[in-house]
């Protein structure tokens, strides 16, 4: 079979390819070097609180500060008598989320605690 | 040798989203792709290149290229490299991945969905090849018939992949997480895959069809026929599988139309290829 010589665009296709994958390759070494084995632990903020008729509602963020993701992480918050609570499906290491709690009255004062989650 | 080169590429293009599409949207790749270690990774990446110099020995994305082994070699790291491109594209345009996530969940999707893309890549040649003797036949048909035969083709291609994505959750998942102008940008990636499809298909080799083939005869006005071909097949499957009723706001019914429509539309442009 005659050996056909590349063209210059398809060495520059190839280099360009190369230096593509070569970002990925190193991307992924980047993490396997920085990755830790820190099971899941979270941090809880509060945002805004808006008022919906007799009701409000309570933006919270959901942060997971360890290496591995959660997975149905139960987040409950507590005011005077009454109780909140909502399940966020997944939350990977590192990763935040934000959910919604909806209460009868002001909730500044409101208790938010995670109380448990699987593992995914 | 710039236009043949840019022309093979975006023959593998068309390749990697011909067989990646269905793979693109399924939520169970995502959450495996979010979960995935950095060894395992680098262990699919060089699976799927030992798979795609198999692949580049038997078909590949060049036209017109000996088989040495040097080259396939090198064409499969072309093929993974687009393969990627092709999954980190469609995962933005999907918003399944976007700059707030943890790194390891983005790198951890895109190399899950490289993996078909990439095989895509490789089979491209094979996929997009339309027989000679079909060339010659369409020569003498008429314009109406070429147009009905065209326009069956879609509509069978879009109903076979619709009634395949339809019914699961991963449209309502993602038009759930898009802001409504997104859907601009869906529909324009809708268009643009199309069109490289169908490009690639009908003229990729430089070759100018003589005939008259109907409606379909030029790329654009086939593309932008066979997008609303597909988007009313889209329509048609969501109602089937009552993710839409007549309770449904006009909203959502736009909102998962469009985003059914681009599978639709691969589907429509592997349709016409088939007939």
């Amino acid at each position: 079979m005659k050996q056909e010589a590349r063209t210059t665009a398809e060495w520059v296709s190839l280099a360009i390819a190369v230096l593509l994958l070569s970002c990925l390759v190193g991307l992924i070494g980047w993490l396997w070097a920085t990755e830790g084995d820190e099971p899941a632990q979270f941090s809880l903020a509060m945002g805004e609180v808006r008022q919906v008729g007799e009701q409000f509602y309570l933006e919270i963020t959901v942060r997971n500060d360890g290496d591995q993701a959660a997975a149905a992480v139960e987040v409950v918050g507590k005011l005077d008598e009454q109780e909140s609570n909502v399940t966020l499906d997944l939350l990977p290491g590192h990763a935040e989320q934000s959910a919604t709690l909806i209460f009868s009255s002001d909730p500044k004062q409101a208790e938010l605690a995670v109380v448990g989650y699987s593992e995914p | 040798m710039w236009r043949r080169e840019f022309d093979d590429l975006l023959n593998g293009i068309a390749g990697a989203f011909l067989f990646g599409i269905p793979l693109l949207y399924t939520m169970e790749v995502w959450d495996i792709g979010s979960d995935l270690t950095p060894l395992h990774m680098l262990l699919y990446l060089g699976l799927t290149y030992i798979a795609l110099v198999a692949l580049n020995r038997a078909t590949g994305f060049r036209r017109n290229s000996d088989e040495t082994w040097s080259r396939s070699l090198s064409d499969s790291i072309e093929a993974l490299a687009l393969g990627a491109l092709v999954a980190c594209f469609s995962l933005v345009v999907l918003r399944r991945i976007s700059f707030d996530l943890a790194y390891d969940v983005i790198l951890g999707k895109v190399v899950l969905e490289t993996m078909p893309c990439a095989i895509g890549v490789g089979m491209a040649n094979g996929l997009l090849r339309r027989a000679d003797d079909d060339e010659a036949e369409a020569e003498q048909q008429s314009f109406w018939h070429a147009t009905l035969v065209d326009a069956g083709g879609t509509m069978l291609g879009a109903t076979v992949v619709g009634l395949s994505i339809a019914p699961t959750d991963e449209v309502g998942v993602i038009a759930a997480s898009l802001p409504p102008w997104w859907l601009w940008l869906i529909m324009a990636a809708s268009l643009l895959i199309s069109y490289v499809i169908v490009f690639q298909a009908e003229f990729g080799d430089h070759k100018q069809r003589k005939s008259d083939r109907g409606l379909f005869q030029s790329p654009l006005s086939e593309t932008i026929a066979s997008y609303i071909i597909s988007l009313v097949f889209a329509l048609v499957t969501l109602r089937v599988f009552n993710q839409i009723d007549a309770s449904t706001s006009l909203a959502q019914i736009i909102d998962y139309t469009i985003v059914l429509g681009l599978p639709a539309t691969v589907g429509g442009a592997a349709g016409r290829l088939a007939v």
